[in-house]
């Protein structure tokens, strides 16, 4: 299994050093000077000049980019803000955690009341309790998450006064600026969750090992919970990766929203101000920590079936498909 | 050569999978709140009540009322309008992206799903650095390069589906790419071209159809999102995204701006989600619950 | 009849006239059909029919898990050292399932969940019918059932996924006999497993019942299966059964034009034969059974009035039951 971690570790370098030459080359064509960027409307065209020399803007593309490359993750210096010359690492420490904390929340959230929604709807199939669960779901994964976030500012904040609409806090206090961020952003997830949760009970509970189960006398919630929940992770955990990834984007907007000051209000100040190696350093930050949560989530389906961690061991790349004929 | 029980599906398809579906009302509810917006959105400009730039700037913000259904924004104008003319670019905007990216993810699905080895290899790697980006800062980084604008903006979700598309065709490939009736054309000398058009194509095609519609509904809050924080379509278009955007700063003194424009984004998902799950279900019923 | 004391005169179980319908696509299956058996202690009845017959339906109904959606005991009892099972309470019948009756089912490939170690399965049923809680004791169990069905005790730890059909095989059996069940249910059990593999699972669970004195119903469609292992046999036709006896007799004498088919179309090794003889025709469609016998439609020796009442049990020549009114013209071959 270790084997299996390293190989995946290793396996994430090129896709990450791949995301990191993309964002660089991309950003190359974004409009604007970056020397006019970073010295403002106010330079003069000896200035501008010497900028560039400085910044090597006319070196070719290939120069610049090793010389990116090797200052990203030989010298781990993702470069300085062009507006604020703060460096940028050091801002990414301060907000990251912040995004995080959002997106775990949010995830909390959506697999909290999720799953167990999907199995009331599944072991209730076709009663009312099922529908009023899938029409629930078709209605969350429907709402946009910033539509919901300013009605749940609207109605929690500003008529009824009982949470904060902007900021952060410390410590536990802090908690609550995360809850109507979270709220807003896991009502799609809660909805794919609650589904996929459904669809793989149903599955599962067909399935001749629950009639064994049965028929030792195991009781129902047994039954449900012991048998048919556990063979029925599979799927949930593939949700989770997706879902996942829609969160860590979804809280870009949201953070805008309720003005939390965490990696999304960063990358999208730095767009609108066009301050790019933000954005450079911000995306290929948010790509590593990405792929650690896929990883994480593969993992996770080594610890739920026994079948997936014996192929892992064994070397078996799940991938690989030879040409045929 | 027998053409198996797949290939004969596909003949007379669209007439059984239209049947099997007016069964399911939830699907035909979709259909029909999708084509009703649909052709509101055309005939938008003839039918709305007033122009949706007009600055009438005695009825700011206005509550809804007979002669403003919606009520009237910050600068006078009536919502109503404003909303109805906005579909045009939402529907549109997810439609056009959701077929570009289509065509090309399934080209480049197709190719790494039947060729396989190194080519296959290369181009998963290729997607696999795209999408270690999260979605939504990937649309918003290519946002950022191409900057605002509705046809900019259709290139950058266009994108932004290739690589879901492809990964899915691919797949669909790998399965039916094992099926004998693909060894009985390859062994009747049939160009590698073909074999992909006409025999694997339509075969794999039903999965497709279900994830572009479920696409198309993304591709809409994506797009919404995107103007609402900047980029995507701007003001003075009433992109619904845009409308939600201008709203927060009014959220105090008139709620009512914020109701609409998140509806109508709402509304439409839902009747595409419907639409999906229902094509879903008519296709394939082994995926059905 | 008292019929609720527990009488002992009544044999150990007794199924009586049970009906089992299924709802699919609001058509309603007639799975079993008017069912009557009974089973000595210690004794095997073989349950011989062809696939969709209604056989593991009628185990299924002994132990009462039948799936939920869809299936519905109509009507009937059946009786278990005199008790009534149908009309007990879940709680009770749980106490039942795995530790008085329990079942072998077709399929090892599916029968054991996949996320759980082998012997925390057999365990499972150890500790859901003990009166204590001690792990230990039940695993200890669970490794003794192992090494009975012939498995190494250390592969407690093992996940289905590691073991052969036939162990997997193993592995239920272990778990339907852990706790000394009075009724075994065996359906099919052999069918899934290569022919060398049969013979040894069949030795096993023969050995096993010896041992303990249990009860066994045993679905199967193969009559050497039952010559092997089987002290009565009930042969089952479109949910109803329709020839009753010891294994001599059926074996001796079949009476019934299906009975007959059944022997007729198992090929002869001695002899050289260029065509199998299957019998014609199809079984009926069960959401739609013929009003009369329903083995009319495909019988050589059937008349009118088979074809228009439903038909009773007839008592042949040496004394076992058989559901056809033409059995003299049948033993005589007059069609």
């Amino acid at each position: 299994m270790l084997k299996y971690v390293l190989k995946r570790l290793i396996w994430m370098i090129p896709i990450v050093l791949g995301v990191a030459i993309l964002v660089f080359i991309m950003m190359t064509f974004c409009p604007g000077k970056p020397e006019e960027i970073i010295l403002g409307p106010s330079a003069t065209e000896t200035e501008l000049a010497a900028k560039r020399l400085e910044l090597g803007l006319d070196d070719p593309l290939v120069l610049r980019l090793g010389r990116y490359m090797s200052d990203v993750f030989i010298h781990f210096d993702l470069g300085k803000s062009w507006l604020t010359n703060v460096d940028i690492i050091s801002t990414i420490k301060e907000r990251l955690p912040r995004t995080l904390m959002l997106t775990v929340t949010t995830l909390f959230i959506s697999i909290g009341f999720g799953i167990p929604l999907g199995v009331i709807a599944a072991i209730k199939q076709n009663k009312w309790q099922d529908s009023l669960c899938m029409v629930l779901a078709l209605v969350g994964v429907a709402i946009p998450n910033f539509w919901l976030a300013l009605l749940l500012v609207l109605q929690f904040s500003v008529k009824l006064n009982w949470l904060p609409a902007l900021g952060i806090g410390t410590g536990l206090a802090g908690i609550k600026f995360y809850i109507l961020p979270a709220i807003s952003g896991s009502t799609g997830g809660l909805a794919s969750c609650a589904r996929q949760t459904r669809s793989a009970m149903l599955d599962v509970i067909r399935a001749d090992y629950i009639t064994t189960a049965r028929s030792k006398g195991v009781p129902e919630r047994d039954v449900i919970m012991k048998h048919a929940l556990k063979n029925s992770l599979i799927p949930i955990i593939t949700v989770m990766g997706t879902m996942f990834g829609h969160f860590l984007g979804g809280a870009m907007i949201i953070e805008t929203i309720f003005a939390i000051p965490g990696m999304g209000t960063y990358i999208i100040g730095a767009v609108n101000s066009r301050d790019y190696p933000i954005v450079q350093g911000g995306s290929i930050f948010l790509a590593i920590t990405f792929s650690f949560c896929m990883l994480i989530v593969d993992l996770l389906y080594a610890l739920v079936d026994p079948r997936i961690k014996a192929q892992y061991a064994s070397g078996r790349k799940k991938r690989k498909v030879k040409a045929n004929a | 050569m027998p053409k198996t029980t797949g290939h004969a599906k596909k003949q007379g398809g669209f007439a059984t999978v239209m049947k099997q579906m007016s069964k399911n009302k939830a699907a035909m509810l979709g259909l029909v709140i999708l084509s009703t917006e649909i052709i509101l959105a055309i005939l938008a400009p003839y039918i709305i009540p007033y122009d949706y730039s007009f600055m009438d700037m005695a009825n700011m913000f206005a509550k809804p009322s007979p002669s403003h259904l919606f009520g009237c924004d910050d600068m006078g104008r009536d919502i109503f309008s404003r909303v109805l003319f906005g579909a045009r670019y939402s529907i549109s905007i997810g439609i056009i992206a959701v077929a570009i990216g289509s065509v090309i993810g399934c080209t480049i699905g197709a190719i790494a799903g039947y060729f396989g080895g190194q080519v296959d290899n290369i181009i998963m790697r290729l997607l696999d650095i795209i999408q270690a980006i999260p979605g939504m800062l990937l649309m918003i980084v290519i946002s950022a390069v191409l900057g605002p604008g509705y046809f900019k903006t259709i290139i950058a979700l266009s994108i932004g589906t290739i690589s879901g598309m492809a990964r899915l065709l691919r797949a669909q490939m790998l399965k039916e790419r094992e099926n004998e009736y693909i060894e009985a054309a390859q062994s009747i000398n049939c160009s590698k071209f073909r074999i992909i058009t006409s025999h694997l194509l339509p075969n794999c095609i039903s999965p497709m159809i279900v994830s572009a519609t479920m696409g198309v509904a993304q591709t809409i809050t994506l797009a919404a999102g995107l103007s609402f924080i900047g980029l995507g379509v701007q003001p003075p278009i009433p992109e619904w995204g845009a409308m939600l955007s201008a709203a927060r700063q009014f959220i105090r003194q008139a709620p009512h701006l914020v109701y609409f424009p998140g509806l109508a984004i709402a509304v439409t998902v839902l009747a595409l989600n419907l639409l999906g799950d229902g094509l879903r279900d008519a296709l394939d019923p082994k995926l059905k619950n | 009849m008292h019929q609720k004391e527990i009488n002992t005169d009544m044999p150990f179980l007794s199924i009586k006239d049970l009906k089992v319908e299924y709802k699919s696509d609001g058509q309603i299956v007639h799975a079993v059909n008017d069912v009557t058996l009974q089973l000595e202690r210690g004794k095997t009845l073989g349950l011989v029919g062809e696939t969709g017959a209604g056989k593991t339906t009628i185990a299924k109904s002994i132990l009462r898990i039948l799936p939920d959606v869809g299936s519905h005991i109509a009507s009937g009892e059946i009786y278990l050292e005199g008790e009534n099972l149908l009309k007990l309470s879940e709680t009770n019948m749980r106490k039942i399932r795995g530790n008085k009756v329990s079942m072998i089912f077709q399929d090892p490939m599916t029968a054991l969940n996949p996320v759980l170690r082998v012997g925390d399965q057999i365990a499972e049923v150890v500790s859901l019918h003990s009166d204590n809680n001690n792990r230990a004791e039940h695993e200890k169990r669970a490794k003794e059932m192992l090494e009975i069905v012939g498995i190494p005790a250390e592969r407690y730890y093992a996940y289905p996924h590691q073991f052969s059909g036939g162990m997997k095989q193993r592995v239920v059996i272990a778990i339907a006999l852990a706790c000394n069940p009075d009724l075994l249910l065996a359906d099919e059990p052999t069918t899934a497993l290569d022919v060398t593999i049969q013979a040894q699972v069949l030795d096993l669970i023969a050995e096993l019942r010896n041992k303990y004195n249990t009860a066994m119903l045993l679905i199967t469609h193969d009559m050497g299966v039952v010559a092997q292992v089987c002290d009565t046999v009930a042969v089952i036709y479109a949910g109803s059964i329709i020839e009753y006896g010891t294994k001599q007799q059926i074996f001796k004498h079949p009476s019934h034009p299906y009975t007959i088919g059944l022997f007729g179309a198992i090929p002869d090794m001695n002899e050289d034969e260029e065509w199998l003889h299957p019998i014609d025709g199809l079984p009926p469609d069960p959401t739609n059974l013929p009003q009369g016998c329903s083995f009319a439609p495909r019988c050589k020796f059937a008349t009118d009035a088979c074809r228009k009442e439903p038909v009773s049990m007839y008592t042949t020549q040496d004394g076992h039951d058989c559901r056809c009114c033409r059995i003299d013209a049948v033993m005589k071959g007059e069609d």
